[in-house]
């Protein structure tokens, strides 16, 4: 929230490299580890797809977190999303593209209108977003089990699960020579190029980044606040949205425990991981990916290496520590 | 800022006030003047959970007696405070499936010191504290041998096979100790190259298992200790192209599962009857209520579902 939070892009650019430096050594050192397992064209491919998820709820929660807010409802909003996209599937007398459109768009809906739901108190009454995110957090995940009965939704159609096989990702497999699920990877780079472009090339994006450094500055230099803190939590729901969608075409089913484990965490991790600061002010979707990345690289890393479960979660904790530590460090000494 | 976070404490107080008050607000309408039992089921929402309320609550009625059931939703504490009101509205015995087994006991002696007789469904009680009249379940060892044998009739003489496990759960590691014995017993050169902690979660499952087949190429089989966990692996499976080339049993055969066991993407699935399980512990306390003592354990049968009955059942 202070002024002085609020650093030219260059540096930004400096740390990505560093990031991305570090992250080269670190892949090379796993990889001799685990027999060449890491990197060889299915672990990629398979690590991708398991970051997709985590990495576009991630998109959301930067976006919220530049403007030094916080979006706790995410991991419910994928479930809700699911569930209704689910219902809204099994209900339509539709198929192939059509039905997958209109699904999609209903999850969409539902996910901006409680984004838009969670700005509300936000800009209007000045509210903690900690507090609106974590209300709608309860609210959504109630209405997902309301929805659903508690039970998974099971879809009747098999358009979902038949997305990313064949077709046009059957063609891209097939020219990359690997196997596996290049749908969510697909629809995370889509994803990530567009709302990487909208923070750094638009209007809205410095809106954004003005607001997290000083908002009164920013809305007496004649910045809309109100609407771009809205559009800001209105992304958040969407992202969800899209990861609810993914999960539900992934498993052919919308259960309202899928997105209520770990992964509101696991996002606001990967966002901090990768350099946006919780004060506000700073932040890139670029770097968002790369804290994605080096979170998903571990997991899959220590899974190739046999190591035990428990001591997963512990070593987890320890690298984003360490990660943010490090970074504080470079600020004040770099 | 300060009253920023007061702010949040405060909600989060009246948060738990809230979901304290519902559950005791469904226990209210309970006039009928025959016995009143009380449930705490772990984990309401699951499907098997549903099928044991519903047996629970048909052979009730055939008793006359009326039912109050409560989801302790994973937690502990909940799950003791739900007792603990049982014991305040003097309910004339209480049953329960502990979410934590060993947690379970001090709530099980409080019970015990109100006089107020306990049961356990599906999952066992393992503290020291406190007494259980009667413990119903499903043999999990034996369902973890049908499922083993299953496993073994899949991948025939010899390979590798993974558990997507979960092995915090009393009823998991019964279910993994039958599928080691069943292995070691009929098929002694399929071996268990890989056990993962996947929280029986199917997000957990999907990842952990194209993490396993990229590491393990050679797998044959995967045995998913429920339904989520082998559905999770199947998605996997599918990804990394082994859908059909890899054996997948699960463990419960609901829905899903038992769709894709007639699609041929998973082989078959260990049965639990668990509208039985709740039968049979109203049957329990039936006996007890009429002076009787029934036996300390009461075992309910697993089965198997594989294609040949996909047909006929679903």
């Amino acid at each position: 929230m202070t002024a002085g939070a609020r650093q030219p892009v260059k540096i930004s650019w400096l740390r990505i490299i560093a990031a991305a430096t570090v992250f080269v050594a670190f892949i090379a050192a796993i990889d001799v580890a685990a027999h060449g397992a890491f990197l060889s064209r299915g672990n990629i491919a398979s690590v991708l797809s398991q970051i997709s998820y985590d990495f576009i709820l991630a998109i959301g929660e930067t976006f919220v977190i530049i403007t030094a807010g916080i979006d706790l409802s995410i991991g419910s909003l994928v479930s809700l999303c699911g569930v209704v996209m689910a219902i809204v599937a099994n209900s339509l007398h539709l198929s192939g593209f059509l039905l997958i459109a209109v699904t999609l768009v209903s999850g969409l809906a539902v996910g901006a209108l409680a984004g838009y739901v969670n700005a509300l108190p936000v800009v209007k009454l000045n509210l903690p977003p900690f507090i609106t995110t974590l209300a709608m957090m309860q609210i959504a995940l109630g209405a997902s089990y309301m929805l659903s009965h508690g039970r998974p939704v099971a879809l009747v159609s098999p358009a979902f699960g038949n997305l990313g096989y064949g077709g046009f990702f059957g063609g891209l497999t097939g020219l990359l020579h690997v196997q596996g699920n290049l749908f969510p990877i697909v629809w995370m780079l889509v994803v990530g190029l567009f709302f990487s472009t909208l923070l750094t090339r638009t209007r809205f994006g410095r809106y954004v980044l003005a607001i997290g450094g000083n908002e009164e500055a920013s809305r007496l230099a004649g910045v809309d606040v109100a609407r771009a803190k809205t559009l800001v939590y209105v992304i958040s729901g969407v992202c969800a949205a899209i990861v609810g969608f993914l999960y539900m075409a992934l498993f052919s089913s919308g259960s309202p425990q899928t997105g209520t484990g770990n992964e509101m965490l696991a996002a606001i991790a990967a966002v901090v991981v990768g350099g946006t600061s919780l004060m506000g002010g700073r932040g890139t979707i670029v770097g968002t990916f790369f804290g994605a990345l080096l979170i998903g690289s571990l997991n899959n890393a220590m899974n190739l290496l046999h190591v035990d479960s428990y001591l997963q979660m512990v070593v987890l904790g320890a690298v984003i520590l360490l990660a943010v530590a490090l970074d504080e460090l470079r600020k004040r000494y770099l | 800022m300060k009253s920023w976070y007061l702010a949040a404490a405060a909600l989060c107080l009246v948060l738990a006030a809230c979901s304290h008050s519902t559950s005791q607000s469904t226990t209210s309408a309970s006039a009928s003047g025959g016995k009143r039992i009380g449930v705490s089921i772990q984990n309401r929402e699951a499907q098997f959970y549903q099928d044991m309320e519903a047996g629970m609550r048909s052979e009730a009625a055939k008793y006359g007696y009326s039912l109050d059931v409560v989801d302790a939703n994973r937690d502990n504490a909940l799950q003791q405070s739900q007792v603990e009101d049982f014991i305040s509205q003097r309910v004339d015995a209480i049953v329960l499936t502990p979410y934590d087994s060993q947690a379970i006991g001090s709530a099980i002696a409080e019970a015990n010191r109100a006089g107020i007789p306990v049961f356990t469904a599906d999952i066992a009680s393992t503290s020291r504290l406190g007494t259980v009249v009667a413990h119903v379940a499903s043999d999990n060892v034996q369902g973890g041998f049908q499922a083993g044998k299953l496993m073994c009739a899949a991948v025939g003489g010899s390979g590798g096979v993974a558990i997507i496990d979960e092995p915090e759960v009393t009823s998991v590691q019964d279910r993994v100790r039958g599928f080691r014995e069943a292995l070691a017993q009929i098929c002694p050169h399929v071996t268990v190259v890989a056990d993962v902690d996947a929280g029986g979660q199917r997000d957990r499952a999907e990842s952990d298992t194209s993490d396993l087949l990229q590491s393990n190429r050679s797998l044959k089989g995967i045995f998913g200790i429920n339904d989520d966990s082998a559905l999770g692996a199947l998605a996997a499976a599918k990804a990394a192209g082994l859908v059909g080339k890899i054996a997948i049993v699960g463990y419960d055969a609901t829905p899903e599962a038992r769709t894709a066991i007639a699609a041929g993407q998973m082989y078959g699935d260990a049965v639990q009857y668990p509208e039985q399980i709740g039968r049979k512990t109203i049957d329990a306390i039936h006996e007890y209520f009429g002076g009787k003592h029934p036996p300390k354990v009461v075992h309910v049968n697993v089965g198997t579902f594989t294609r040949a009955n996909a047909g006929a059942t679903h």
